[in-house]
């Protein structure tokens, strides 16, 4: 027989033989440690592109450095739902995800026979990387430019192997802080004075193949003449009086057994005041945790609805905030507000009642946001 | 909380109740790598949460028992795990442990590495606490582990 104490002994010393996890979280934005589920959802890297030529999202981003601000264009070059940033049909690569601001387009790009996988680290060759195109104004390129001159796709580009960067998570609900951190990087000008940048987010010295990696990655990618707009599975007949889009998040969660869509909604000095999340119900997990203490739910344009402003069920909004929790059709909806005597429980109502929604899980349903 | 905040303090915990679980290395930390994508995600939900580890931690569960039923795997053996310093009777207890039922499993390292309580274990798998206990002690029983008589009374165990 041996003691509790053998056994707690051994739980620690095998505890600590755990891998370190050096380079997760890259991972987790970027979607390349996805293993499994990517066969069945997947089936092909061109149906990936073909859906995400139409979604957005990406937790990744860089940011223009602080300490060399330019001054923004006088005409937006687009809105946060446009984008003109994309992959050449042909690509070997894939874009998990895709997120849009004010004055960026992110790409998360990863290594299509990798994102199909059992095993992609064990597929090997060019994971991938990040791909920002900055609108016209926004970008500083001098350190960029001092770096090596380069080609890429017969346009003047250049590769820094250490560029300054403000990395920072960008999600429509979340204010982040960034972390300064230096990059490889490759970079050029595209029309209308956009500035294009791939780069691969690490903390170690750059790898041999990672200047070709990069570039590989970046002579597929394509900025379109004219822009298009996302689409989502909820289409807004009706927005508080002086809310845009203001950040866009929409996965295709192809890896993840579904889709998922997040706006947020600013006015400019607030800009999450109003944040939108919409998912396939069909796999929420969260959801079997979530329901069982929400109670019943009250019907607000024949949905299932629970608006809290307090804690319940490990949903918190935040203070004066308020969480509604929607079941509505195949999608889990997920609206939350910042302000709730600016935004009302009235007009959060008034939001569904003028709600048109798509199929969560089915792109070809999906529709303009407003 | 801010997900690097979470990740910055949380990932050895989640990457070492990984390994326990798995028993092995890559495995752990391909569970890890799954659960951290999903809970980037739904950030904004398990961000507000007041314990978001014990929320990620119940998906990595999850993940866990899930992974074994789409591979149709038995708990994997991995050596490596053992270096030559450990003890022949830990390796004995650690062959023992890996053998268990996935339940029986998540049970025991929930309780006697992360500490949580029969009821709180009850949460994380879904089940009754009744159950947790059930599962504790044919987990012992196979173990081999002596259980002093206060805690087998306190706990429920017998």
């Amino acid at each position: 027989m041996r003691t509790l104490d053998d056994l707690r002994r051994s739980l620690d010393e095998h505890a600590g033989s755990a891998p370190d996890g050096f380079g997760m979280v890259e991972r987790a934005r970027t979607g390349a440690g996805r293993i499994r589920r990517r066969r069945r959802i997947l089936q092909g890297a061109a149906a990936v592109v073909a859906v995400l030529a139409t979604a957005v999202a990406v937790p990744v981003a860089l940011r223009e450095r602080a300490s060399a601000p330019i001054a923004p264009a006088a005409k937006p070059y687009r809105t946060a739902e446009q984008y003109s940033l994309t992959l050449a049909a042909d690509s070997a690569f894939v874009v998990p995800w895709h997120t849009l601001d004010r004055t960026r387009q992110i790409l998360s790009v990863a290594n299509a026979a990798a994102v199909v996988a059992d095993r992609p680290e064990e597929v090997g060759g060019n994971t991938g990387a990040q791909v920002v195109a900055f609108d016209p104004g926004v970008f500083d390129p001098a350190d960029l430019r001092a770096g090596e001159a380069v080609t890429v796709s017969g346009q003047r580009a250049w590769y820094a192997a250490a560029l300054p960067f403000d990395y920072a998570t960008v999600l429509p609900m979340v204010d982040t802080t960034p972390i300064r951190m230096n990059v490889p990087a490759v970079g050029w000008e595209g029309a209308s004075g956009v500035w294009i940048v791939v780069y691969r987010p690490q903390r170690s010295t750059p790898a041999a193949s990672t200047r070709a990696e990069l570039l590989e990655v970046a002579r597929d990618v394509r900025l379109r003449d004219t822009l298009e707009t996302v689409r989502s599975p909820f289409h807004l007949g009706w927005l508080p009086s002086g809310l845009t889009a203001d950040a866009l998040e929409l996965h295709d969660l192809a890896q993840l057994a579904g889709k998922s869509v997040s706006v947020a909604f600013g006015d400019g000095t607030d800009a999450r005041a109003l944040s939108v999340m919409a998912q396939p119900a069909a796999g929420d997990r969260d959801w079997e945790t979530i329901r069982p203490e929400l109670g019943e739910p009250e019907k607000v344009a024949g949905y299932d609805v629970w608006y809290q402003t307090e804690k319940a069920s490990g949903l918190v909004p935040g203070e004066g905030g308020s969480v509604t929790s929607v079941v509505a059709g195949t999608c889990h909806l997920s609206i939350s507000v910042e302000d709730r005597n600016r935004i009302t429980e009235a007009d959060v109502h008034r939001l569904l009642t003028g709600l048109t929604l798509g199929k969560c899980a089915d792109v070809s349903t999906w529709r303009a946001l407003l | 909380m801010q997900f690097e905040e979470f990740a910055a303090a949380r990932l050895p915990a989640l990457l070492g109740y990984a390994t326990l679980l798995s028993g092995d290395r890559e495995q752990a930390a391909d569970l890890v790598q799954e659960v951290l994508t999903k809970a980037l995600l739904k950030w904004k939900r398990i961000g507000g949460m007041d314990e978001p580890y014990a929320y990620v931690r119940k998906m990595l569960t999850n993940e866990y028992l899930s992974f074994l039923r789409r591979r149709k795997m038995t708990v994997p053996i991995d050596g490596d795990l053992c270096d030559e310093s450990h003890a022949e009777r830990d390796e004995e207890l650690w062959e023992l442990l890996r053998g268990l039922p996935r339940q029986q499993r998540v049970v025991i390292v929930l309780r006697y590495y992360e500490g949580l309580s029969d009821p709180e274990i009850a949460e994380v798998l879904t089940c009754r606490p009744v159950t947790v206990r059930g599962y504790a002690s044919r987990a012992l029983a196979t173990l081999r582990v002596e259980l002093p008589a206060s805690f087998s009374i306190a706990t429920g165990v017998r």
